[in-house]
């Protein structure tokens, strides 16, 4: 199980790395740091300062180390299907200004900025209209 | 777990009075020369601020670490985090230490 200042492993990092790139609205990926990596998007949206983990459930004492680690942080992705953010994770990244994401749910919020941006939440999917979860690593 | 390792998880928790609760999970339930330990660390965010937690966090490597050398890997909930997620439950954790709690007439009702 990594911590939040573990790196996640080789092949959740090799399928972020050619993941996010896709995505229409990326620019570039750069990475910064073995867990930074900066995110320059299309159509003026802001560039994202990321940090990459794969905790199992990212809880808010995670939000605040990372953030007392890496203060210009915009978004937190723990990577990995089988991980989640708490509801606590996910209001300490919001009062902070901070994403903190699956990475379903960062594909979707790189659509947007600002507060939507952070509190970005996938629409809810019928399963019976043969819905799938993307599957990472 | 061996009994120095568990002697100085519980003398670590008894002495930190801001704890709730400590589980085991992982490889180490499963074998007796795990490659790390990972630990569920509780606390009470009405008595610890999400700040002060990690504290407990560092803490807990400490005490493993004067006794082991196996890495430890510390996930930190708070008291809601843990009932939200279930996250105790579903990696089949071992408590291996819980804070008493107190009937109303104050009286313990034990604590492992």
């Amino acid at each position: 199980v990594a911590e939040w200042n573990e790196l996640p492993r080789p092949e959740s990092i090799e399928f972020f790395e050619k993941a996010i790139p896709s995505h229409s609205r990326v620019k570039k990926l750069s990475r910064l740091g073995p867990q930074t990596y900066e995110i320059e998007r299309h159509d003026d949206l802001p560039t994202v300062r990321l940090w990459l983990c794969g905790v199992y459930r990212v809880s808010a004492a995670d939000v605040a180390e990372i953030l007392a680690e890496e203060p210009e942080t915009d978004a937190i992705l723990t990577i990995s299907n089988w991980n989640d953010v708490t509801v606590e994770g996910k209001e300490a990244g919001q009062e902070a200004g901070v994403g903190v994401f699956t990475f379903k749910h960062l594909m979707g919020a790189l659509n947007y900025a600002d507060d939507k941006f952070v509190e970005y939440k996938p629409p809810e999917r019928n399963q019976s209209l043969g819905g799938r979860r993307a599957k990472t690593p | 777990l061996n009994t120095n390792l568990q002697n100085a998880i519980k003398a670590w928790a008894d002495a930190e009075q801001r704890l709730l609760e400590v589980h085991l999970f992982g490889s180490a339930l499963q074998v007796s020369d795990p490659d790390d330990l990972d630990f569920i660390v509780v606390y009470d965010r009405l008595m610890v601020s999400v700040a002060e937690a990690s504290r407990l966090r560092r803490g807990l490597k400490e005490a493993v670490h004067e006794v082991s050398d196996v890495p430890c890997d510390v996930t930190l909930l708070s008291k809601a985090e843990r009932e939200q997620t279930q996250f105790v439950s579903e990696v089949r954790a071992r408590p291996l230490w819980l804070r008493c709690r107190c009937s109303s007439s104050g009286s313990p009702l034990g604590r492992r």
